[in-house]
């Protein structure tokens, strides 16, 4: 079995200063306002010979962390602050790190400041393994943006996608910004549609392995797993509920491919879809009362909406020849979803009652978005020019940052909860 | 002592076993009992000899328990003498039956070898045979060239091939993964529902989709595109 988590995170001791958000700061952050100017200052080690190979690794990771939320514009640390009569006078806030290294292990002081009064905004201190040390930055990229908005960050949750490094379509997972990717699923077959549970304990997936495509159930800590659904035909694009007892599922063992509801172990609560056509991938409202599907059932492929029950089906896309693949924010405010424009495909947002219909990708083709779980982010496959790779974009298009680094086809990203 | 002779009893009560089970297969099932210690006595050399040594053994075992240690050795060379003969007896037979036994293996590898040939043969002449079909975009609608073409290949299913055949549809790499999956599956549908029309038994065929997993020709050109929409047929070996 492979080790998913270290023991990581011996320590995670708050230091005065409050983790609880702060007014002045939600005010100062809510949307349209300015970004805050940060400083990253270069972490210092507390005593003896800096590590610039680790102050570097963390100093990275908070400018990618950071930056990606598009809350902040970065100042640069640069020398002549020092001569300044106030450093850092020109931020609003700076971000020191003071490390200590051992040979088992390395102690982190994060702290977040006012730049000019110097007041603590939040800090903390993590003890962790040398391999651990990435995750204690991006927890506390999570904790500055609790601090700060009052929603905490997705960064320290992992992405489970689906490459072909090694020849065959298999399940990998790695952290959010492509560091540490492990194969957690591989068996000669192909294996599609990776879905975490809510907890992101648990992934299901359809795999060819036992000869048809069935849906099978990884517990990541344990490897146990247990074939779900295994009708005569398909058994794909399965989803957790966001409660994670059930399961939405496109099975054709009735004749074409429709949506039924199960429990996660597999049993049939409930046919959803009951029409000729080609009813698949549904996609969950955070509420778990609605359900997003795509249907042919028009002639092309369309984005609909029904409740969990079945009842009240009703088409929402009306542009587009070809719309597939759509995905619930986690706010339910927006479902996000793929047209068809030439031979490849961009991402667009719509609001679940079909209204405010909008396209937010536009280089290379871009397919498959999920949402992060703070809803902050959409992580997709894009393919521009060469390999489809996993890239990671805001809510609203901006900040495009592509994420995997193994140069294979890499697709069907899924972002879990914190790990 | 008494552990010597425990030895030697049972032994010799073994070949007793032996020997009367060897004297009754020479018995007809309508001789009566009388006929059946006759038919021992009266048989030949060998097993026998050891039959009546040792039914003799038996009875003076019985009589002389007094002065076991010289029954004792007595009783070891008549089990002895019992045990060459049942090692002679199944030396030839296990012989006998070593060479059955690779007579048959060689005629069942030979047979092998062939009926392997023979199903080459049939699945060569079956690939060739069951052609593919194809599809427009996003369609399972069976054109009249792949109705043709199923025609063609149900006669040939319904004259040459009893066996059982998977039907795999494929899409090309231009539309959703999920969606092709769904698809591919209908495509295959189309074809087995037409197979079936045309007479081929239900009991041969089924089904299965790999969307647009596997490509037949993976360049991004139309015509690449054309070949991987598509119905296949495989042989189920």
């Amino acid at each position: 079995m492979i080790r998913l988590i270290t023991v990581g995170l011996l320590l995670s001791l708050l230091l005065p200063g409050s983790a609880h958000p702060s007014e002045d700061f939600l005010r100062v952050m809510a949307a349209g306002n300015v970004a805050l100017r940060l400083v990253i200052q270069p972490p210092l080690p507390a005593s003896g010979a800096p590590d610039a190979k680790l102050a570097d690794e963390i100093a990275t990771i908070f400018k990618l962390d950071l930056g990606i939320t598009g809350l902040f514009a970065m100042v640069d640390p640069a020398p002549q602050d020092k001569a300044a009569a106030v450093p850092g006078a020109d931020a609003d806030m700076v971000l020191k790190t003071v490390y200590t290294v051992s040979p088992a292990s390395v102690t982190f002081e994060y702290r977040l400041q006012e730049s000019v009064t110097g007041r603590e905004i939040l800090a903390k201190r993590y003890s962790a393994v040398r391999q651990d040390l990435r995750k204690t930055a991006h927890t506390f990229s999570d904790d500055i943006l609790y601090a700060l908005t009052g929603e905490r960050g997705s960064f320290t949750g992992k992405l489970a996608y689906v490459s072909k490094a090694g020849g065959n379509k298999e399940i990998y997972i790695m952290d959010w910004d492509g560091f540490n990717p492990r194969k957690i699923i591989a068996n000669g077959s192909i294996n599609l549609n990776p879905d975490f549970s809510p907890s992101g304990k648990e992934l299901i997936y359809t795999s060819y392995k036992n000869g048809n495509p069935d849906l099978f159930r990884r517990e990541l800590f344990t490897g146990a797993e247990a074939n779900v659904s295994h009708s005569p035909g398909i058994n794909i694009t399965g989803a957790f509920s966001p409660e994670g007892n059930r399961i939405a599922l496109a099975m054709s063992k009735e004749g074409n491919s429709e949506i039924y509801l199960l429990t996660k172990d597999g049993k049939q609560l409930a046919r959803l879809t009951t029409n000729p056509a080609i009813d698949i991938s549904p996609s969950w409202s955070p509420d778990g009362r609605q359900i997003a599907f795509v249907s042919d059932r028009f002639g092309k492929p369309q984005i609909f909406v029904m409740s969990f029950d079945g009842s009240d089906q009703k088409r929402i896309t009306t542009a587009g020849g070809y719309n597939v693949g759509p995905r619930w924010s986690p706010k339910g405010d927006k479902i996000a979803y793929c047209r068809q424009y030439g031979n490849g495909f961009q991402i667009h947002l719509i609001n679940p009652d079909g209204s405010d219909d909008r396209q937010i990708t536009t280089e290379g083709s871009n397919e498959h978005p999920r949402w992060s779980p703070d809803g902050r982010f959409i992580v997709y496959s894009s393919k521009r020019g060469g390999k489809e790779s996993i890239y990671v974009m805001r809510n609203d298009g901006s900040g495009v940052t592509k994420i995997s680094k193994s140069g294979a086809n890499e697709t069907h990203p899924a972002w879990s909860a914190r790990w | 002592m008494r552990k010597n002779l425990c030895v030697a009893l049972s032994v010799l009560s073994l070949g007793l076993l032996l020997t009367s089970g060897c004297a009754k297969d020479q018995v007809k099932p309508d001789e009566g009992i009388a006929s059946k210690t006759a038919a021992a006595k009266a048989s030949g050399p060998g097993q026998n000899d050891a039959s009546q040594q040792s039914a003799a053994q038996q009875q003076s075992a019985a009589q002389q328990q007094s002065s076991a240690q010289q029954q004792a050795t007595a009783q070891q060379q008549s089990a002895a003498a019992q045990q060459q003969a049942a090692d002679r007896a199944a030396a030839e037979k296990a012989a006998a039956a070593k060479a059955a036994q690779q007579q048959a293996e060689e005629k069942a590898a030979a047979e092998r070898a062939s009926a392997a040939k023979a199903a080459q043969k049939q699945s060569d002449a079956l690939v060739s045979a069951l052609k593919m079909i194809n599809f427009e975009f996003d369609s399972f609608a069976l054109s009249q060239q792949s109705r043709d073409i199923l025609y063609a290949n149900a006669e040939y299913l319904l004259k040459n091939y009893k066996g059982k055949l998977k039907l795999e549809g494929h899409c090309d790499e231009r539309g959703s993964d999920e969606y092709n999956l769904a698809l591919g599956e209908n495509r295959a549908k189309a074809a087995l529902n037409y197979l079936l029309t045309l007479g081929v038994p239900a009991s041969q065929l089924s089904i299965i989709s790999y969307g647009k997993e596997r490509p037949l020709d993976p360049a991004s050109t139309e015509e690449a595109w054309a070949k991987n929409r598509r119905v296949e047929f495989k042989e189920i070996k």
